[in-house]
């Protein structure tokens, strides 16, 4: 962390891909070397839009891909960005993905989490580990990363609510299935948190480690504000996180609670 | 022979000298019982609650300069009656006094906010100095008749310890904290964050969404410790010591300047190891005792001054 530097890194929007109709991935030019771990995030300034951390979906340290769903305000404006236009980057931020477990890894991404992913999918694959990458969405108008991750090789199952394409079902139902027929040691996971929560309850009834990435109203970004703790446990997202294992968070807030704007405790609704 | 930390302050007994700093950990319960836990904490004092919600600022609300931070988060938190709820349920929970800190922009709200939380507390801390909040903090915490005004209104529905919480951004603090004391509060906390402002040189913006803020961290000892100094030689309650304390040597310092406690914030932030400085800070504390032969802490306080 001690490289870090105390000031925005500037990057301009080399070009913007249209996902789906809610999803655009920004390709952007870093104005100086910035060293991601794969499941740290960064918090993305445009000024007079706002700020949102935002975990890379691709990372060579000169140029970033940014995944975004526009969610908010500051998403949907950072989601229309043009070729040229600039944004401000501070971080990384968190621990990021421990890959240093032995096995085999299962991946599941729901939404923009498969993006999330893909940076933990290319250091697996770097380290000459087997992987399988699970990715899931409504129905084939949202999936999202699913020509990238063909395109880098990875061995991907498709799920879709609606069963347009794939497997007919929920990630979790698929999950299931999946898991029924061959071992892996260990799963990441990133998507809508009720989607993680039944993956990681899961995950420990069959003895798999499984790594969450959770995403709340992150204020600071460097653990001091509390507006991304989880109760009772008293985990900052931030710093603790965003990455835990899941073993650590269960029965918490997790796929349950989160803060909202003002610090109160509301309900997860995704 | 290990020396004895503990410090009676305003009527409260504490373990440990070292206190968790207002505004920092939120208003997560899980969070505040978690560092009530660590055994070098003596009292804990929450996020300042004010009387109406305030969803606080857009971000960016908080950057670190490396030498401090820059923060103007607007006092996000759910109001007073809201907070009422958790404070209650923590409270059951956590063994050291709980301070409440409390941002009333008037006397009415002082006083209701008080009565309000006064079963659900062990004290209470009036935040009259956030330098970056329309109509609360420093706007009125740099007007001494103001100070006094709400003080009094804090104290005539609590029996409790009542700490104010002072600004170095005032021509003299020992004129607001005097204000203060003859209102009847019990003690003096300084400081707050000294206001401030940064502009991204590429962006050519101002940083922070609400442009100004309130600096904290290491760059603002040096004043904290100023302040506690002057205000140790005028007043006769304790004062809780705030500023940039990052280690056993920085809080000494606040110590030997007349602090009788010491509160820590902004070293908490940044890692899950940052939850440790309080031991780290204690530990330093105590060997500094005995390589100086004092028996206990409370032989420390205000020795800098010559008298």
């Amino acid at each position: 962390m001690s490289s870090k530097t105390h000031y925005y890194v500037e990057a301009e929007v080399v070009s913007n891909i249209i996902e789906t109709s809610r999803v655009n991935t920004l390709v952007l030019k870093l104005g100086q070397h910035m060293e991601v771990k794969p499941g740290q995030f960064l918090m993305v300034w445009r000024p007079g839009d706002g700020e949102i951390p935002i975990t890379p979906s691709l990372t060579n340290g000169e140029t970033i891909c940014l995944t975004i769903e526009r969610v908010g305000l500051t998403s949907s404006r950072l989601a229309s960005l043009k070729a040229g236009e600039r944004v401000f980057l501070r971080g990384p931020y968190g621990n990021g993905f421990n890959l240093e477990y032995p096995g085999k890894y299962l991946l599941v991404g729901g939404g923009t989490g498969a993006a999330s992913l893909t940076p933990a999918y290319l250091k697996l694959v770097e380290k000459g580990v087997q992987t399988l990458f699970l990715v899931g969405g409504r129905n084939r108008d949202n999936l999202v990363y699913v020509n990238k991750l063909r395109e880098l090789n990875a061995n991907i199952r498709i799920a879709t609510d609606d069963g347009s394409v794939g497997f007919h079902g929920t990630l979790p139902e698929f999950f299931k299935k999946i898991i029924a027929e061959s071992f892996f040691e260990n799963v990441l996971t990133i998507g809508p948190e009720k989607m993680m929560v039944k993956i990681a309850e899961e995950c420990h009834r069959n003895g798999i480690r499984c790594q969450v990435s959770l995403v709340r109203i992150v204020k600071c970004g460097i653990g001091f504000c509390g507006s991304c703790v989880l109760d009772p446990v008293g985990l900052r997202v931030c710093v603790d996180g965003p990455v835990f294992n899941a073993e650590e968070i269960l029965g918490t807030d997790f796929g349950a609670y989160m803060r909202d704007e003002a610090g109160r405790r509301v309900e997860v609704t995704l | 022979m290990h020396p004895d930390m503990k410090v009676e302050l305003a009527g409260l007994v504490l373990r440990s000298p070292i206190m968790v700093a207002s505004g920092v950990l939120g208003s997560s319960t899980g969070l505040i019982k978690r560092v009530s836990e660590n055994p070098s904490v003596g009292a804990v004092v929450t996020k300042t609650v004010t009387y109406n919600p305030r969803n606080g600022y857009e971000n960016p609300t908080a950057i670190d300069l490396g030498f401090g931070f820059l923060n103007a988060m607007g006092l996000p938190n759910p109001g007073y009656l809201d907070y009422k709820n958790e404070l209650a349920e923590l409270r059951d929970k956590i063994e050291i006094p709980l301070i409440v800190s409390i941002g009333p922009s008037n006397s009415e709200e002082a006083s209701e906010m008080v009565k309000a939380l006064n079963e659900v507390s062990d004290g209470f801390e009036l935040n009259l100095s956030c330098p970056h909040t329309e109509k609360l903090g420093l706007e009125v915490g740099s007007d001494p008749e103001k100070v006094r005004r709400i003080t009094a209104s804090a104290r005539k529905y609590t029996s409790k310890p009542l700490f104010i919480k002072v600004s170095p951004n005032v021509t003299s603090v020992v004129e607001i904290a005097r204000a203060a004391v003859e209102a009847g509060a019990d003690a003096i906390t300084a400081i707050n964050t000294l206001k401030s402002m940064a502009i991204d040189v590429n962006a050519m913006k101002p940083v922070l969404s609400n442009v100004y803020g309130g600096l904290s961290g290491r760059a603002i000892r040096p004043v904290g410790v100023r302040i506690v100094y002057e205000l140790y030689e005028t007043l006769r309650v304790p004062i809780v010591g705030c500023g940039g304390i990052y280690d056993w040597r920085d809080a000494v310092e606040f110590i030997l300047a007349g602090a009788s406690a010491i509160q820590v914030g902004s070293a908490i932030a940044c890692s899950r190891s940052g939850l440790n400085i309080f031991g780290e800070i204690e530990k330093g504390i105590v060997e500094y005792l005995v390589a100086k032969g004092l028996s206990n802490i409370r032989g420390l306080v205000g020795l800098a001054h010559t008298s």
